[in-house]
C-alpha cells in the first residue's frame, strides 16, 4: 500500500483492518511536496497537508468551500499530518475536501509504469473506499482551474463536536458569475461516491430572480440528488432532513456574497 | 519486519533508535524511554502522545518512526532546563489544569507549539489549537487559564532577557 500523511492507513494498521505485505512512503519524496501555481491553475501536491492547503493564499481568496473543508477536516494537529490527496486517496463518503473539490472541477493527476493520465475527482472515487486507481499507480497531484471573475463558496457540516468529529452531513455550494450566474451543489457523508445537486443547480441556474421560493425548492430537490445510510454518527431521516437545510444556508451564503460585491 | 537504525534530532540532541519498520515514534520514543508520550487511543483521536516535529506539533502515534528520521523532535523531557519546571508546565500546576495528568504533557507540547506560533493568543484561538487534546477531568477553563498565564509569563520571561 502507498501512503502519504498516513492519518487513515496508520489507523487502519493499528485495527487490522487491513494487512499489507509492505507499505510504500512517499513523505521523503521532495517532488511531491508543495502547492504549485501558474496560468490560472493551482496545483496541490500528493504530499500537502491540509494547513498548507488551508494557509495558502490563492485557497483563501479563490476557494473559500476549500479553505472551509479543510478547516472543518479532524483538528489542528492531524490536519499538519493529513494531506488533500491522501483524503480524496482513502475516498470515504465522508471525506471533508472531496465535495468542494467536485464542485472546482478538480483534475486528479494519476502517473504509472504505463504512463500518465488525468481523471475528473467525480470519475475518480468510484464507490466508498474505492477509487480508478491501478495497483501500480500514485495520484501525483490535484489542479483546480481557479474561478475567474466574481465567484463565491461555503462548505457546511454538521457534525456532533467541532473538532475530532466526522460529519453527519455536510454541503458544499459554489457560484461562479461572468455572463450568467453557475452554482454547484455537492455533499458530504450522504451519498457513496460524489455527486452533484444537478436539478437543484439547474434551477438556480435557470432562475432570474433569486427569492426565497427558488431557494427552497432547490433545498427539496437536493434531496433527490442523495442516498444516505443510517450508521451510528445518524439516521438516514435526520441526514435527509439535514441536507435540505444545509442546502438552502450554503445557498443563500453564496448569494449574499456575491451580493455584497467584492473583486470582479 | 525488519529493524532499522533511525537517527533524529530528540531534545537538542543527536540520538539513534533502533525500531521495527511498522513501529509508531510514539512507541518508539516510550522504548528509548520518554515516557512524558502517553498511550492513549492510538487513532489520532486523544492528542495525549502530541510531540512537536519540525517545528508543528503532531500525534505521534499518527507517524511511522523511520519517518521521523533525520527531524527535530521536542517532547515535554525537553522543556525542563537544569531541573527546573518550564514556565508552561509551572502554569499547569499552578492553576490546577492537571487531575489525573494523562492528558497533560501532549496539552503541554500543543500550548508550546501555539505560544511559539502565536506569544498572545486570545481564548478562541487557544481554544482551537487546543481542539485536538481531549480532557476528561478538567473541563478544560483551567487548561485555557494555565495557556493564558503561560503567555504572560513567557511575555516577561522576554522582555526581561532583552
Amino acid at each position: 500500500m502507498v501512503k502519504s500523511g498516513g492519518t487513515d492507513l496508520i489507523v487502519w494498521l493499528h485495527r487490522s483492518l487491513v494487512n499489507p505485505d509492505c507499505v510504500i512512503d512517499l513523505t521523503k519524496i521532495e517532488q511531491l511536496k508543495g502547492i504549485g501555481l501558474s496560468n490560472g491553475r493551482i496545483e496541490i501536491k500528493a504530499l500537502a497537508t491540509l494547513n498548507e492547503v488551508a494557509s495558502n493564499p490563492a485557497v483563501g481568496e479563490k476557494l473559500p468551500a476549500l479553505f472551509q473543508a479543510c478547516m472543518a477536516h479532524s483538528d489542528p494537529l492531524i490536519r499538519n499530518r493529513a494531506t488533500v490527496v491522501g483524503n480524496v486517496c482513502s475516498a470515504v463518503p465522508s471525506g471533508d475536501v472531496i465535495a468542494p473539490l467536485l464542485c472546482y472541477g478538480a483534475m486528479v493527476e494519476i502517473t504509472g509504469p504505463s504512463g500518465d493520465r488525468t481523471l475528473r475527482i467525480g470519475d475518480f472515487i468510484t464507490g466508498p473506499k474505492k477509487t480508478a486507481l491501478a495497483a501500480d499507480e500514485i495520484v501525483t497531484a490535484i489542479k483546480i482551474a481557479l474561478p475567474e471573475g466574481k465567484s463565491a463558496g461555503c462548505y457546511i457540516k454538521i457534525s456532533r463536536r467541532e473538532a475530532l468529529d466526522i460529519a453527519q452531513a455536510a454541503v458544499c455550494c459554489t457560484a461562479f458569475e461572468s455572463v450568467t450566474r453557475e452554482f454547484r451543489i455537492s455533499f458530504c457523508a450522504v451519498s457513496p461516491r460524489p455527486v452533484r445537486a444537478t436539478e437543484a443547480e439547474r434551477l438556480l441556474n435557470g432562475a432570474t430572480k433569486m427569492d426565497d421560493g427558488i431557494v427552497e425548492a432547490a433545498a427539496k430537490l437536493a434531496i433527490e440528488a442523495v442516498d444516505p445510510i443510517t450508521d451510528v454518527r445518524a439516521s438516514r431521516e435526520y441526514r435527509l432532513a439535514m441536507i435540505e437545510e444545509l442546502t438552502r444556508r450554503a445557498i443563500k451564503s453564496c448569494v449574499e456574497k456575491l451580493e455584497a460585491g467584492g473583486p470582479s | 519486519m525488519r529493524d532499522r537504525k533511525i537517527q533524529l534530532n530528540l531534545n537538542g540532541r543527536s540520538v539513534s533508535l533502533v525500531a521495527g519498520d511498522n513501529t509508531t515514534l510514539l512507541h518508539a520514543l516510550r522504548e528509548y524511554g520518554l515516557t512524558s508520550l502517553k498511550r492513549g487511543c492510538e487513532e489520532g483521536e486523544c492528542g495525549a502522545c502530541t510531540v512537536i516535529m519540525n517545528g508543528l506539533p503532531e500525534k505521534s502515534c499518527l507517524i511511522l518512526v523511520a519517518e521521523a528520521e533525520g527531524a527535530d523532535i521536542l517532547t515535554v523531557e525537553g522543556l525542563i532546563k537544569d531541573g527546573r519546571l518550564h514556565p508552561i508546565q509551572q502554569s499547569f500546576i499552578d492553576e490546577g489544569a492537571i487531575q489525573c495528568g494523562y492528558c497533560t504533557p501532549g496539552m503541554v507540547m500543543t500550548t508550546y507549539a501555539l505560544l511559539l506560533k502565536n506569544p498572545s493568543p486570545d481564548e478562541e484561538e487557544i481554544k482551537e489549537a487546543l481542539s485536538g487534546n481531549l480532557c476528561r477531568c478538567t473541563g478544560y477553563l483551567s487548561i485555557v487559564r494555565a495557556v493564558k498565564k503561560s503567555a504572560r509569563i513567557m511575555a516577561g520571561l522576554s522582555e526581561g532577557s532583552e
